[in-house]
């Protein structure tokens, strides 16, 4: 019974920690994001990597998302005789709920882990000491533009990934179930706000900033060579997926 | 004595282990001080200390009467302009080719333009002995080769203190050799002040103006390399002899 306590104790500590360190992390990066030199190339290599690079895997998951999601949806809406909902069902799920989310998920396993990986090895290599004893901040130079290209490109992703989505859906309400384009448009514009659309991209701004931080901190506390790195990159993963999943229920509930 | 660094009573554990218990030490100016000491006596800890990668728990480090220990991150990275550091495994950027690497500190800091960094990196480059290899990548270097460029990197900024982490561990006896006369030829050259930590004894008779013997935690005996080899101190002389019989003993 004892060990049970102490065991939980220890749990709850540990998470604590964690989450100090990376609140940590965050007013770090803040500070130093305001401060010169301004590094535009890193900047910008980053953008291309997290933005850039993953644009045509968001892309591809966005289509069938949509078009499976039309499909599924049809199904059910056509026992109420409301199929000509298909397009609003889709489009609002999307842009709500599946671009935002989806996106994070999927950057997080392609952009998120590599970043941890990357960081990691120039640890527990010694390179991030290297920077600092060459009067290089080591958040200011690796943190900082990760955390800032994924809070600007994880809407832009996600606004990607809704609107191949909604050509998804289109694609199957008209050419699948052979439903009019213009009921498919108009019946989506009609149900759809700006609103729907833009509390989704601020959803991704807040995944891409969950995302990119805990892909940082991970790496930057990974330790015990090659086994650690890989450690920290899994721990990573989960951590910011669950993260980005609980996080996005209580963003919800308060914003709409 | 012309004292460029002073430590004073430099304490650091991690967790429940007392790694520095009270370290206290001179570092001369433009002289080369090498740290000796068996492998987990805390010297490699002591070095991270002077250059601001650890803070310890007790104690100063004065560098020209300023107390490094209490600095801020701003002011510490403008002292840190006047250190270089070659690390243990090189510690190269290996995302950067050579010249990259090399060029890597005037880039960040200097407002020198791209052609004049280009001469500087190729000047230091030639010191070190690295022939035309600049586009390649550091996972490309031999062990030797990596600890040139490292070196070159070093002393890019042409500080006025160097510290090198066991500069010749992990190379072959010939590779060691040269890799000591480079140290040795650069900083007389250069005149910078040294700081090197090693437990090889080749090494420390090769490169020291100043020995300081590191044993658990603390500086067990300072002096010239001659009253170095001359010390009746059991403990040195167990270190000179290289035997495991003596007074130290290893924790397995």
């Amino acid at each position: 019974m004892f060990r049970l306590f102490s065991y939980i104790g220890r749990m709850v500590l540990r998470a604590l920690e964690e989450a100090g360190g990376i609140f940590l992390l965050f007013f770090q990066s803040l500070y130093w994001f305001f401060r010169p030199p301004f590094r535009g190339t890193i900047f910008l290599q980053q953008m291309e990597f997290i933005g850039t690079k993953s644009s045509f895997i968001v892309g591809l998951t966005g289509l069938f998302t949509g078009m499976v999601f039309a499909l599924q949806t049809s199904y059910a809406l056509r026992l109420f005789d409301l199929e000509y909902m298909v397009g609003p069902s889709t489009v609002l799920s999307l842009t709500r709920e599946l671009g935002p989310v989806l996106t994070a998920l999927l950057v997080t396993g392609r952009a998120g882990s590599a970043m941890c990986t990357e960081i990691g090895t120039m640890r527990v290599t010694e390179q991030i000491d290297a920077l600092h004893t060459m009067a290089v901040s080591p958040v200011q130079y690796l943190v900082v533009p990760r955390i800032f290209s994924g809070v600007l490109t994880l809407p832009l992703l996600a606004a990607l990934f809704s609107l191949m989505g909604a050509l998804g859906g289109y694609l199957i309400a008209v050419y699948m179930l052979g439903q009019s384009p213009n009921v498919f448009i108009n019946e989506t514009l009609y149900s759809v706000d700006a609103d729907d659309f833009y509390i989704g991209l601020i959803k991704a701004a807040v995944f891409g900033l969950i995302l990119t931080l805990v892909g940082c901190y991970k790496g930057y506390q990974a330790k015990g060579g090659s086994a650690g790195v890989g450690k920290a990159t899994t721990e990573a993963v989960v951590l910011a997926s669950v993260t980005v999943l609980i996080s996005d229920y209580f963003l919800t509930s308060w914003m709409y | 004595m012309d004292v460029l660094i002073e430590i004073r009573n430099l304490h650091k554990s991690f967790g429940s282990q007392e790694v520095l218990k009270g370290v206290n030490l001179q570092i001369e100016r433009g002289k080369m001080t090498v740290i000796l000491g068996v492998s987990g006596c805390g010297k490699s800890v002591f070095l991270k200390h002077i250059i601001g990668l650890l803070k310890p728990d007790e104690g100063e480090i004065l560098l020209e009467g300023e107390d490094l220990t209490k600095v801020k991150e701003v002011r510490m990275n403008q002292i840190l302009k006047r250190f270089g550091m070659l690390f243990q495994n090189a510690a190269l950027f290996d995302s950067m080719t050579v010249e990259e690497n090399a060029a890597f500190p005037l880039i960040e800091h200097s407002k020198f333009s791209p052609e004049e960094i280009h001469r500087i990196v190729q000047e230091k480059l030639r010191l070190v002995g690295l022939p035309k290899i600049e586009t390649k990548y550091p996972s490309q270097l031999s062990g030797g080769m990596r600890k040139r460029l490292a070196l070159a990197r070093a002393l890019v900024m042409d500080p006025e203190i160097v510290l090198y982490d066991e500069p010749t561990t992990g190379l072959d006896p010939i590779v060691s050799d040269v890799i000591e006369d480079l140290i040795r030829e650069t900083q007389q050259r250069l005149g910078h002040t040294g700081v090197a930590i090693t437990h090889s004894l080749k090494t420390c008779f090769k490169l020291a103006d100043r020995v300081a013997m590191m044993e658990d935690g603390k500086i067990i005996e300072f002096t010239t390399p001659e009253g170095f080899r001359a010390s009746t101190d059991p403990r040195v002389r167990q270190f000179l002899a290289s035997t495991s019989k003596g007074p130290i003993k290893i924790k397995e």
